[in-house]
Parts: structure tokens; sequence; C-alpha cells
């Protein structure tokens, strides 16, 4: 059996609007499946990959192949745009 | 199609057809590349021989969304070259719709003085006399001339320090609703307005005299389908405004924090998009609001302070960096007082916060000290020696404090992208020939792979091109005058060819492609031969030293485009 651990995740701009749990300023906590990735967590959250821009684990920068430890906050942010 | 020229030696005013030589062009590209036919590059900006031309984009005024934008052009005052500076707000829309393509104001008073220009329903323009509006500050004032003329008017004007003729003053201009809140902020353009003795603008609303459109048939299909690319792409503009873009660019360690002297501000969480919009709606503001005419978008918001009353708008990306991590200050609500500031004094966000920053650094006051921010603020109102220091950006604090760290191009400020952790924004503000400006050349999404970008952003491979193709799309949107924030427009199926179109269709003859790329060479070639006369030299196309030898924290990266790879960016 596979245990699960738990994980922190803040979803910025209007990715966060879907889940009304989800505090625009805290995030909030998950529960994933030991071994999980970055890319796992977005998956289970269903949110398409065009979505995704920038991802943080504890304020560092990483792919969305990287494998997640207990207790992880993890930052999503948007593509972006502007000028 | 006319142009409008107001002698402000003489107060005469006369009204023209477009020369030909002007036909086919509207913001940017007019406003350019008459600067370089009929203003001496080397004349004094402040001088009677500088001339301040206004004018709505190509399309302005048309049934395409997102076309309210308005561009200011003249030889600027703060970087002593060319200058476009770009607006929205309604003015744009106005002036389109009583048929004008240029406000041309030239000449300058014998005797200081203070006049207001008037154009009504029919467009007719007029020379007041607005001496009972000397020194006000923009909000009252624009009460003030509503009052009087109505609310049916925009209003574009400059407050004290533009009166003052201080570089880093904006030329203010109304929103949807009415509030001189949009600002034409870079280049010290509101100098140049009070060196013409013009305090305000005022122009009609509900015009009906827009130029006809040779083919409007052929109009509608490709605005129709521009809209609808917008309208899918902007959600996250219309809940969070630009200041989407705080938390993101902050986390990739390119948000130029405390003079730049890291790429990250520690307290970002204070200050980000996210907590704006729930402060504001907490309190019952507005996070979404329509600030521009024909905007879909709704980029814009309104800040409010704790009772729910009327503090600013819009707070934008740009300002909650210049007045936040720039000068280390992590209070949204001292952010939004010193954005409302800005726009009643008269003063571009960008150069003042950057202006305030260099004092910081230099020791004047500590860094994150909003309330030493807003007494700065207060002196340039007031017009003390201090705030005219202040008030004359970041290049003229530097020189005051004998301080090195002033990060300028051709003397204004780099905006919220740190060029160290994004190379490709190096090349663009050090060979714009505006001076640094993030809007001339944006390739920050190019540059970040997290963002779907090709390139490393800290390597010179393929920046030089990048920012070249970007500088040359951006001289041709800002001359059909569509809204930045509305390029998602480009980037639906058939974009360019859409816009193409809709040109074609106004001309009445055909316009390619080819021919869009053919107008953004000719609008930087005729802006860097008016710098070349004026002085300029490749030397003026670096960044300051601070950019070359100071790594960047949390990357501890430098500017690494040479002086050769900046000289190949225009290569034509």
């Amino acid at each position: 059996m596979v245990s699960s651990m738990k994980v922190h995740i803040r979803l910025f701009g209007t990715l966060g609007n879907k889940f009304p749990d989800h505090d625009p300023l805290k995030g909030f906590a998950l529960e994933v499946p030991e071994g999980s990735t970055v890319e796992d967590l977005i998956e289970k959250l269903d949110i398409p990959q065009s979505k995704i821009g920038t991802v943080s684990i504890n304020g560092q920068l990483v792919k969305v192949q990287k494998q997640l430890n207990e207790g992880d906050f993890i930052r999503v942010f948007q593509p972006i745009f502007g000028g | 199609m006319k142009f409008v020229t107001i002698d402000m030696a003489s107060g005469s005013i006369r009204k023209e057809s477009v020369p030909q030589a002007y036909e086919g062009l509207g913001g940017r590209g007019l406003t350019s590349i008459m600067i370089d036919n009929a203003v001496p590059p080397t004349c004094d900006p402040l001088g009677l021989e500088n001339k301040l031309i206004i004018a709505p984009g190509f399309l302005s005024g048309t049934s395409l969304v997102n076309t309210s934008r308005l561009s200011i052009g003249a030889k600027s005052p703060l970087t002593g070259g060319i200058k476009e500076s770009n607006v929205g707000g309604t003015v744009a829309a106005d002036l389109a719709h009583l048929g004008i393509t240029a406000i041309i104001v030239e000449g300058k008073p014998a005797h200081a003085g203070c006049h207001l220009l008037k154009i009504d329903l029919a467009g007719n323009a007029e020379l007041i006399d607005g001496t009972a509006y000397k020194g006000m500050r923009t909000y009252a004032l624009v009460a003030k001339l509503k009052k009087t003329y109505g609310e049916k008017n925009s209003v574009t004007c400059i407050g004290p320090a533009g009166e003052f003729q201080l570089t880093a003053a904006s030329i203010q201009t109304t929103d949807a609703d009415g509030r001189p809140c949009r600002a034409a902020g870079r280049g010290g353009l509101g100098a140049v307005m009070g060196s013409k003795g013009l305090k305000a603008i005022i122009v009609a609303q509900g015009g009906k005299a827009t130029d006809p459109l040779a083919d409007p048939e052929l109009f509608k299909a490709p605005a129709k389908r521009y809209a609808k690319a917008v309208k899918e792409s902007s959600a996250e503009l219309a809940q969070l405004g630009s200041a989407v873009l705080v938390a993101p660019i902050n986390a990739v360690g390119a948000f130029p924090t405390c003079n730049a002297k890291f790429g990250q501000f520690e307290e970002i969480d204070k200050i980000s998009g996210e907590t704006m919009a729930e402060i504001i709606k907490q309190r019952g503001g507005k996070t979404t609001h329509k600030g521009c005419a024909q905007c879909i978008i709704n980029c814009s918001n309104e800040y409010v302070d704790e009772d729910g009353k009327y503090v600013t708008s819009s707070l934008e990306y740009e300002t909650i960096w210049s007045m936040g991590a720039m000068i280390g200050n992590a209070d949204l609500d001292i952010i939004a007082k010193l954005d409302f500031l800005c726009d009643d004094i008269g003063l571009d966000t960008i150069s003042t916060g950057v202006a305030i920053a260099v004092a910081m650094d230099a020791g004047y006051k500590p860094f994150g000290d909003g309330q030493a921010a807003k007494v700065m603020l207060e002196e340039v109102a007031k017009g003390t020696e201090f705030g005219k220091i202040i008030g004359n950006g970041p290049a003229a604090v530097g020189r005051h404090f004998n301080h090195a760290r002033v990060p300028v191009v051709k003397g204004q400020s780099i905006a919220a992208y740190d060029p160290r952790a994004i190379q490709g924004m190096a090349v663009t503000y050090a060979t714009t020939p505006m001076g640094a400006d993030h809007t001339a050349g944006w390739v920050v999404s190019e540059n970040l792979e997290e963002f779907g970008g090709t390139l490393d952003r800290f390597s010179a491979q393929g920046q030089v091109e990048t920012s070249r193709n970007s500088q040359l799309n951006m001289a041709a949107v800002d001359t059909v005058g569509i809204c930045d924030f509305a390029q998602s427009g480009f980037g639906a199926p058939e974009g360019l060819a859409n816009v193409c179109n809709m040109i074609a269709a106004k001309l009445g003859k055909p316009f390619s492609e080819k021919d869009w790329h053919a107008l953004g060479i000719r609008i930087l070639k005729a802006e860097r031969a008016f710098n070349r006369r004026a002085g300029f030299s490749f030397k003026d196309d670096r960044l300051p030293k601070m950019f070359y030898e100071e790594p960047l924290p949390p990357h501890n990266k430098v500017v690494v485009i040479s002086d050769e790879e900046m000289d190949q960016t225009f290569d034509f």
C-alpha cells in the first residue's frame, strides 16, 4: 500500500478559482501519494498543462517532474503576458 | 482626417487636411515621423522649436475593441531624444470620433501663461485663458473643468510637476469615469506641455465625424475575430489586472528590489496582485473595472481605503513595483496613496518611484520608509528645491547625491523587469530610441522557459533578434492604437492578418504582413535618425555599469550581452 503525505499548494492568478477551499492568499493543504511529482499533483487538481507557468517548491523554481516531499510548499503560477 | 495645429506664440489655430506625407499613419508612427521631419533634433525640448503632438491610433474610433490608445510625442526633456508616450482612457476615441488625426501644439507664449484648449462637438478648437486653473492638481482641476464645461468631455492635463517643467512630469488623461488617473508617464512630456503654457485639453465626447472606412464590409469579420481572441484570453487581467505579474516575476528573481540590489522582495506576499484583489474585495472596491473606452478586458481596478473610500485607479504592476519593492515598501495602502499622488501632481510613477529608490540607496532615507516617500512627493508638488530634484527623475537624484547606482538608459529608468535576470530586456532597455522602456519590446515570456519561452534568459543567445522583432512589432502596434494588453488578438489564428485586413479596410488599399513589418522599420529608422542628429551614438545604447558588474541575487547573474551584440539590434 502506498502511504500518503501532506503538502501545501498555493495557486496564483485565476488558477484557484475553481477550488472553493482554496484561500487566494494561503492556498490549501492536500494529501498526495508518496513519490508524487508536481505533474501528478497538477493532474490530480485537473488543471490543464497549458495553464501552468512557473512552479516553485519552498521558494526554489522547479520543473514539473520534480518529486514532492512531506510538508513541501508548492506555488503554481500562470503563464504570463503583459507589457 | 484633419490636423489641428495650435501656435502658442500667436494663439492662432489652424485646421487642415492631413498632408499626403502622413496619410495612413496614426499614433506613434505619426508622432515619430512628424518629429523626425519637423522638430530640430538639437532644439531645447522646453523651447519654442519643440512640438507636442497628440495622436489617436490609426484604428482608434473604429469598432475594433481596445483601441482607445493615444500617442503623445515630442523631443523628450528627460532623454534628449525622441519620445512617444502612450496612454488609454477615452480621449483617443473622443478625438477620433471628431475626425481629428492629430493635435499639434507648437511655439511658446512670449510670457509664461496658463491656457486651456477646448475642442467642441463640431471639432472646432479654441484657446481659453486658464489663469484660474494655474497650479491646480489634476483631480481638482478636472472636477472644476467638468463643472464649467460639462461632464461629457475628456480632459488631458498636467499637474504642478508639468507646470514646473520637471522631467518626470506626466500628462494625465481621464478614464471612463472621468478621473485623471491614466498617465502618459514616460519621458517627461508633461514638462513639454507646461513649457507651452498649456494646462489642459478639453475634448467633447460623442462626436459623429469618425473617418469613414473605405471598405466597412472588409473590416467587420476580422474585427470580430480579433475581439473574440482578446475576450478568450483576458480572464487573468480582468481578475487581477496587470498586478497578476507581481508574484511570478518575483518568483523568477527578476523583480528589482531596493534600487535593484535584489531580484526578489522578501515581503512580496503583502503586495502581490492576489493580496491587492483580496483587500479591494474586503473593502468593497472594484477588482475589475473598465478604465478605457471600448475596452472588453477591464484590467483596471478601484483601490479603496478601510472605509471603502476611493484612493486610486488603477493600481498597476509597474507602480506596485516602483512604489513598493523598488523602495522596499510592503504597505499596499501607501503604494496606492503614492500612485494617487503621482496622478494628482502629474508625475510618472515609474520614474518617480525609481528617483525615490535612488535617494534611499544614497542614504537620504531608509528603504521601506513609505511615509518619507509621501513627503518627497509633496515636496515635488510644493516646488521645493529637493522636490524639483525628485521630480526630475532618478538621474537627477543620482547627480545630486553623487550616487552611481542609477538604473536608467538615456536618462530614463528601467521598469519592473531586471535585465540581469531577463537578458532580452537588457537589449530592449539599452537599444530602444525611447530610453529604458519595457513596452518598447516586451520579451519577458520569450525569455522564461516556464512560460513557454524558448530562450535561455541568462544567455545572450537569440536575445538581439527577439528584441528587434518585438520592437518592430510594437512600433506598428502603437501606430494602429491597439492596447498592449489586447495583443492576445495577434496570437489567434490569422491574428496579424486580421489586423492587416482592418488597416486595408480603412485605407482602401491592400496592406500585407510585409507592409506591417515595413511600417515598424520605417518608424524605428525615423526615431533613430532623430536621435543620431540629436547627438546620440551607439555609446548611448548601453546599460549603466551596475547591471554589468553587480550580480543580482538570487541567481547572481549580470548582463552578458556584449556591446557588439547590442549594436546589431537595428541591422537595417
